[in-house]
C-alpha cells in the first residue's frame, strides 16, 4: 500500500494585524498537549518544559506558523520530537541512576501511577500511537502523517499497544485486588 | 480481543487526564513571550559582540 504524505502546505504569510492571537492559541492547547506528553514521558515537569519550548519555537516564527493550515499540528510535532529526544536521554540516564541508588517517589494518585507504569512497559512506538490516539484524539491518518509512516503501521502499533496496555492494566488491577 | 480493552483504556486515560489537568500549572503565554524576547536579546548581543571582535581583528591585522 502506498501512502502519500500530504504535508500541510503553508498558506501565504498573513499581515501582522490579521495574525491569529498567539495567547488564545496557547491557552486553548497548552494543557491538552502537556497531558499527552506527560503520559508519554511519565514526568509532568519535563512535559511542561517541553511543551513550553515547543510554544516558544512557534512564537519565534508565529507569522509563518500561524499561516499553516493547522498550527497545532506543527506545535504538537515539535513537542513530540523534543519529547522523543528527551525520552531517549532520560532512558540512558535512568539506566545509569538505577545502578547507583534506589529511588523513592511520592506523589500522584494511584490511577495516574498505574497508567504511567503500564505505559512505560509497552514499546515506544506503541506508546506514542496509543497516547496520540486515546489522549490526543488523533485519527490513524493524522498519526501516520505525524510519525511519517504508513497507516497500516499505525494500525498495527495501535492494536499491539492496546493489547499490551490492556494486559498491563488488567494485570495491575488483578495484582492490586489480590 | 484487543478491542475489548478499548473501554478500559479510555477510562484509564480519562482518569489520568482529569487528575493531571488538576496539577499542571500553566505559566501563561506571557512566560513564552518573555523567554523568546530574552533569546532574541541574547542573539542581538552575540551578533554585536561578534561584529566588534571581527572589526577589532581586522583593525589589528591592518595595523600590523
Amino acid at each position: 500500500m502506498t501512502v502519500v504524505m500530504a504535508h500541510a502546505a503553508p498558506r501565504p504569510v498573513p499581515a501582522a494585524e490579521s495574525l491569529p492571537d498567539f495567547d488564545a492559541f496557547y491557552s486553548a492547547n497548552y494543557l491538552r498537549l502537556t497531558v499527552q506528553i506527560y503520559a508519554y514521558l511519565g514526568d509532568q515537569h519535563e512535559a511542561e518544559d517541553l511543551v513550553q519550548e515547543a510554544f516558544c519555537r512557534a512564537f519565534s516564527s508565529w507569522k509563518t506558523v500561524s499561516g499553516y493550515a493547522e498550527p497545532l499540528a506543527w506545535v504538537r510535532r515539535v513537542a513530540w520530537n523534543l519529547a522523543t529526544s528527551r525520552f531517549r536521554k532520560q532512558k540512558t540516564a535512568m539506566n545509569f541512576l538505577r545502578k547507583q541508588r534506589e529511588e523513592h517517589v511520592e506523589g500522584p494518585s494511584p490511577d495516574r501511577v498505574a497508567l504511567t507504569r503500564a505505559l512505560s512497559k509497552i514499546p515506544e512506538h506503541h506508546r506514542r500511537a496509543v497516547v496520540l490516539y486515546y489522549l490526543g484524539q488523533l485519527s490513524v491518518t493524522e498519526i501516520a502523517l505525524q510519525e511519517g509512516v504508513a497507516e497500516g503501521t499505525v494500525k498495527s502499533w495501535l492494536s499491539r499497544g492496546r493489547a499490551a496496555l490492556g494486559n498491563q492494566l488488567t494485570g495491575q488491577k488483578g495484582g492490586d485486588d489480590a | 480481543m484487543p478491542e475489548d480493552y478499548d473501554e478500559l483504556i479510555h477510562g484509564a486515560f480519562g482518569d489520568f487526564t482529569e487528575d493531571a489537568e488538576s496539577t499542571i500549572t500553566s505559566a501563561g503565554s506571557g512566560d513564552v513571550r518573555s523567554k523568546v524576547a530574552r533569546r532574541r536579546q541574547r542573539v542581538r548581543v552575540l551578533v554585536v559582540v561578534a561584529i566588534v571582535v571581527l572589526v577589532a581583528v581586522v583593525g589589528l591585522v591592518a595595523v600590523l
